[in-house]
């Protein structure tokens, strides 16, 4: 009997001072997009940033509802995330809850300061709350101009955010190239360059096209989308692409569905020489209807192979040229290359990379392969 | 009370009157035989527990046919009438000889009748049991789809023919104890020699004997004077409504137990593995039913942790749902004026007082007002905006999974358990249920039954290669050619290891 | 021997790996990757051979002495004073291996799941959670461990394959180029993670059939030397080296990566966390039951319970003394690591050394 007394004691104190953390669901507000942008106001002595939280009005969605409004967007100064999140306190209703955040979108004149960058990026590593996998993104232009092209955006997802869900399309693999947190600061400890998708308006949409290039932890140089088709393809990482050439005239267009790149050290005193190996596989989509002459025999095939091999050899040499001579950012990969598979050459060369990047050989080989014609002869 | 009867008809008739004086049940029917010595004799018993028939066509009627009687009374010494009635005067099956008032009294009262014969030491018991009892129909707790439908009734020794008739082996062995001072209920033990664990009989016999207890009216109160741990939610023996679960069980090296007066008959030991096992298993195909009980874990975790899993995750960790149900979980729960955890128990009490008042009304009224309560009262609180829609889903598939758990009070006994669970999510949500499953982990690890630890044959000891293949799944009875060995039977092959497709 | 109890040797199998898994490997990448780079596996290959010769010890020791416990054969080879000694060895790193398990799951449940509970809450819950399994006998524990056995496996498994769709196989090369001089080192610390499997000094008495306890045991470590490399190697794949030097809890970190497929849960970690309170359960629940009975038997009370009881709030006290984790493993880490080390290498092997000799001079 005592013991039960003593439980109920012990249960209805819990349960009356108790229950620290429950907040009801309803109650919480689970922005998905956060934007940093310097702040220019009075107050940009003491709080550096204007932080901004997206996130969906949940009257808005359900069956019954009962707001047009699908996303709201509140802002305020800070000094870091953290901070943010307690000076928005007391205006808003509920306690915002960061678990659900996907998108980071930070200004480039942000970007182009190593030690912001470098603050942003620990805070945002350093807690538990926030999802490693949150894509990280720039911005070229002014982030409000964004922000309300997003408000009133037709192609609004009420749930994800319009930003994210165009991270995650597929078919985009080659116009950005998507970087999470955990992946950026892989990149920048491995002293490579790291791309990060660059968003920007266009009329009324948003779009994110092309990127920006980070070197330690700061923003060293933009590229365009062709640009980062090349890289990606050079990464050997295209998903879904088509590759358009001029072949004899006609117009040919194969779909690329498998890309791979080998990395081979040829030389490894003086001058470092790496041979990267591009293998593409495609199908063919258009080419031309012919009336005599028009069968697609291999030798055409074989033709058409070298062609294109040709002309995305001497594509990819000249983005190649950019990023070593231009950006001085090693963004292929070839560093990691050799911290892997040859671990005594990084071992001479890990000091001063970035000279020994910048004056390296990179040799190209590009390999085409049609598999199918498609349907038709 | 003296020990024994006297030698004459009016004293023991005297004493008999006295005893059950106001048990107006009481017949007495006096007979005078044989016309040159009149030999008195008196017919004793409580009307309505007898086959009249029986008694009339075959030992009164036997008793007054002329033949006999004039053989007998012409032998005339008292110890040969007795003999002479026992060899010749009665036609009916079952005789013995009494002399001691206790077990005659106590035969009078089970339904046998009391044969006085005035100047003789001993009088004669006849066996005339018959009173109106239910016919056998199918057990309404335990239908299946395929297999014999006979279920037991109350009266003990139908059921022990129903056992017998499936287990033709000299070696089943039927021990009859009485338990319950008043009630001298008869209790039937049951079990095969030479396969089950001697050690568990005795411990059985042992606590049989230490019943000191007005009476035993159901088998479940003999449940609670010989389990464990009669504090324990869970229970410790296993019981049943089907003879061929009685048999089946035998037949494993296990012992079953036959209370009269109680259709249910209950097995020991009863551990987790056989608690979870329904008699279906065996007579359907073995790929269905291997499914069917991996999903009987499944509903077992529904049944404790749906409504607690719901509580912690909205309110407390919602980042571990996916965002598209978060908002929507959100949306549709803005409405709603009470936090998760009193919504929860709120319709979990519901449910309860649902159930409860489903079982008191029988017949159609009670499956209507099951549906009533459910889908009405449901959709109409959702529609008020008190809960919302998820939790209905939630308590309904809750009180399903609890269903599909085939005995009876397990499956109460975590109905009940799951509300403390919502309590301690309420508290410290994920962590709170992962302390409330530590518990009652502990809980269950420390139950045994009748020295056989309750979560057998999970539980390390003694297991053999087939217990899993008959636990978690079901192979087909090819594979089973051991017996479970957590009960230590001492004959372990139950079927010849034969070969694949013979 | 006191009572009726019977243990099997899966459950003396079960009971090591339970007891020995715990916090152990969260940080032991972490710690490895720091000392010995990519080839941190190296340790943990030598810490398990290194086990299986201290079980050979313990089971030689019962095998000398049947029909007899822990105490009784401590008491006679070695005599009542140095003995009681030991036991106040191995009684003070059982005791601080509870309080600094219950630490380490305060701060990871605090951090992962209940962010506003005060940690002294949730520290004080687990222990008195705990409690109800200490005062249970040898043999409740046996079918605990019997019981979790299976959970851990499958829970490492499914851990491995959830990894492996994001895994980056090339990441555990370049092999070979870690600093190997800080082998002794990483074997010390790797060390701490296999601690445990001394609990079975209370429950091989009571072992059914007791030839098959060695080879069970031997199972159980190289189950636990498996688990342990398939997580370090799962770790290297996902991160990179830098980042696995720099976090507290890289196993837990994968968690945070894994996307479920058909987004049926995200962000597992709290998951994670809420199913490591019962792996440290496993472990915290034979430890707290050794620390009893070892003061039952200095007393010489008969029953634990009363012990186990008053040791709560101790182990509360304990728990909560030092300010943070770097407090905690400097000051209770270490003496738990020295009294680690005499309670598991000394005194088994001293009862067998001692036992030997006198068996010689009794000749």
């Amino acid at each position: 009997m005592k013991k039960i007394i003593v439980l109920l004691l012990i249960l209805s104190l819990t349960l009356t001072t108790g229950c620290w953390d429950m907040i009801e669901i309803e109650n919480r507000i689970f922005p998905y997009t956060v934007t940093f942008e310097l702040n220019h106001g009075e107050d940009s002595e003491e709080n550096k940033y204007k932080i901004s939280f997206t996130y969906p009005n949940i009257t808005a969605l359900g069956k019954n509802p009962t707001q047009e409004e699908t996303v709201y967007i509140i802002s305020t100064t800070a000094n870091n995330l953290f901070e943010a999140v307690h000076n928005l306190s007391t205006n808003i209703h509920s306690p915002i809850y960061l678990k659900q955040l996907r998108v980071v979108i930070l200004e480039d004149e942000i970007a182009r300061d190593e030690k912001l960058i470098r603050e942003i990026f620990d805070s945002l590593n350093r807690g538990f709350l926030i999802n490693k996998m949150v894509n990280i993104v720039v911005a070229e232009e002014e982030v409000n101009n964004i922000l309300n092209v997003k408000l009133n955006s037709k192609k609004q997802e009420t749930v994800e955010g319009l930003i994210y869900s165009l991270l995650r399309n597929r078919q985009n693999s080659t116009r950005f190239t998507t970087k999470t947190l955990k992946g950026f600061i892989e990149d920048m400890d491995m002293k490579s360059g790291s791309i990060v998708p660059l968003i920007k308006t266009e009329g009324d949409e948003i779009a994110l096209s092309g990127g920006v290039v980070f070197k330690d932890y700061r923003l060293i140089g933009y590229i365009n989308e062709e640009e980062n088709k090349d890289i990606v393809t050079l990464k050997g990482k295209v998903k879904e692409d088509s590759l358009n050439v001029d072949y004899n005239g006609i117009e040919l267009s194969v779909s690329i569905t498998k890309n791979k790149c080998k990395k081979k050290l040829i030389k490894d005193q003086d001058n470092l020489k790496v041979l990267l190996n591009i293998d593409l596989e495609g199908e063919l989509e258009e080419y031309i209807i012919l009336q005599e002459d028009g069968k697609i025999t291999e030798d055409v095939l074989k033709a058409m192979e070298k062609d294109i091999e040709e002309k995305t050899q001497k594509q990819l040499n000249t983005t190649i040229q950019k990023i070593q001579k231009q950006l001085g950012a090693d963004i292929l990969g070839i560093n990691e290359y050799l911290y892997k598979y040859q671990p005594k050459v990084w071992e001479n060369v890990k000091e001063n990379w970035e000279d020994v990047f910048f004056n390296m050989d990179i040799d190209l080989k590009v390999n085409m392969d049609i598999r199918t014609r498609g349907l038709t002869k | 009370m003296p020990k024994n009867i006297w030698n004459s008809l009016e004293k023991n008739l005297q004493h008999i009157r006295t005893l059950f004086v106001d048990c107006d049940d009481l017949v007495i029917r006096e007979i005078e035989i044989g016309d040159v010595i009149r030999v008195k004799m008196a017919i004793v018993f409580i009307d309505g527990l007898i086959s009249k028939d029986h008694i009339s066509e075959y030992a009164i009627a036997s008793l007054l046919s002329e033949e006999e009687i004039k053989s007998l009374s012409l032998q005339g010494y008292r110890t040969t009438i007795l003999e002479a009635i026992k060899k010749e005067g009665l036609a009916t099956a079952e005789i013995s000889e009494k002399e001691d008032w206790d077990s005659i009294i106590n035969l009078i009262l089970s339904g046998d009748t009391l044969l006085l014969i005035d100047n003789s030491e001993k009088a004669i018991i006849i066996g005339s049991r018959g009173w109106p009892s239910r016919g056998i129909d199918e057990p309404k707790t335990e239908s299946v789809i395929r297999g014999p439908r006979e279920g037991f009734t109350e009266v003990m020794k139908f059921n022990t023919a129903l056992v017998r008739r499936r287990i033709k082996d000299t070696k089943l062995k039927i021990k009859i104890h009485q338990v319950g001072r008043r009630s001298k209920t008869d209790v039937a033990v049951m079990y095969i020699d030479d396969i089950v664990d001697q050690k568990l009989l005795k411990e059985l016999n042992k606590r049989l004997k230490d019943i000191d207890i007005d009476a035993v009216l159901d088998s479940s109160i003999l449940e609670n004077l010989i389990e464990d741990n009669y504090l324990s939610p869970f229970p410790q023996l296993e019981n049943t409504e089907r003879p061929d679960s009685v048999a089946a069980s035998i037949y494993e090296g296990r012992i079953g137990i036959i209370v009269d007066n109680s259709p249910f008959a209950l097995i020991i030991p009863g551990t987790i593995g056989t608690l979870l096992q329904s008699s279906e298993d065996y007579y359907t195909r073995w790929f269905e039913a291997s499914v069917v009980r991996v999903t009987r874990i499944a509903a077992i975790i529904f049944a404790l942790l749906a409504s607690p899993l719901y509580v912690a995750m909205t309110a407390y960790h919602p980042a571990m749902l996916p965002s598209r149900l978060t908002y929507s979980l959100a949306a549709s729960r803005l409405n709603v004026p009470f936090p998760a955890v009193i919504e929860a128990m709120l319709m979990e009490l519901t449910m309860e007082l649902l159930r409860e008042s489903g079982t008191r009304i029988s017949g159609p009224i009670g499956t209507t007002i099951g549906i009533v309560g459910g889908l009405i009262i449901g959709q109409a609180a959702v529609e008020a905006g008190i809960v919302s829609p998820l939790m209905i889903i939630i308590v309904a598939i809750t009180t399903i999974a609890s269903f599909a758990i085939p005995s009876y009070e397990f499956s109460a006994a975590l109905r009940i358990l799951k509300l403390g669970f919502i309590v301690l999510a309420a508290i410290l949500g994920l962590y709170g249920i992962a302390i409330g499953l530590i518990i009652l982990g502990t809980h269950l690890l420390t139950l045994n039954s009748f020295g056989i630890p309750f979560t057998s044959p999970y539980s390390g000891l003694g297991i053999e290669d087939g217990d899993i293949k008959d636990t978690l799944v079901k192979a087909p009875i090819q594979r089973l050619w051991l017996r479970p060995g957590f009960t230590h039977p001492r004959n372990k092959k139950r079927m010849k290891r034969g070969k694949k497709n013979e | 021997m006191s009572k009726d109890l019977k243990v099997s040797h899966i459950q003396i199998r079960g009971l090591i790996v339970s007891s020995v898994i715990g916090v152990g490997i969260l940080s032991l990448p972490n710690i490895l990757t720091i000392l010995l780079g990519k080839d941190g596996w190296i340790a943990i290959l030598t810490i398990g051979l290194i086990s299986i010769p201290l079980l050979w010890v313990i089971n030689q020791v019962f095998k000398e002495n049947p029909g007899k416990d822990f105490f009784q054969i401590g008491r006679e080879t070695l005599g009542k004073p140095i003995f009681n000694l030991l036991l106040v060895s191995l009684f003070g790193s059982l005791l601080l291996y509870c309080a600094s398990l219950s630490r380490i799951l305060g701060e990871m449940v605090k951090a992962f799941l209940l962010s506003n509970t005060p940690v002294e809450v949730i520290i004080i819950v687990f222990i008195l959670a705990t409690s109800y399994i200490a005062t249970c006998e040898i043999d409740v524990i046996c079918r605990a461990g019997y019981f979790m056995y299976p959970i851990i496996i499958g829970f490492a498994l499914i851990f491995v394959l959830l990894a492996l769709p994001t895994a980056d196989f090339t990441n555990i090369l370049p092999a070979f180029q870690g600093d190997l001089t800080n082998l002794p080192k990483g074997i010390l610390n790797t060390f701490f993670s296999f601690a445990g499997f001394e609990l079975i000094i209370f429950a091989v008495p009571y072992a059914e059939d007791k030839k098959e306890v060695l080879k069970s045991s031997m199972l159980a470590i190289l189950t636990i030397t498996i688990i342990y490399l398939s997580l370090f190697f799962i770790t290297l794949t996902q991160f990179t080296v830098e980042e696995i030097q720099n976090q507290i809890f890289p196993v837990l970190i994968i968690a945070k990566n894994v996307d479920l497929p058909g987004y049926f849960l995200q962000n597992l970690d709290g998951f994670v966390v809420a199913i490591w309170v019962l792996v440290i359960f496993a472990s915290v629940g034979p430890s707290y039951y050794g620390s009893g009975k070892i003061l039952s038997e200095v007393f010489s009370t008969k029953s634990h319970k009363n012990f186990i009881w008053l040791l709560a709030p101790v182990i509360y006290f304990i728990a909560t003394m030092p300010e943070n984790m770097i407090q905690m493993e400097r000051s209770i880490g270490r003496i738990r690591n020295i009294l680690g080390i005499i309670s598991i290498i000394v005194v088994p092997a001293l009862i067998y050394i001692v036992g030997i000799l006198r068996r010689r001079l009794s000749k």
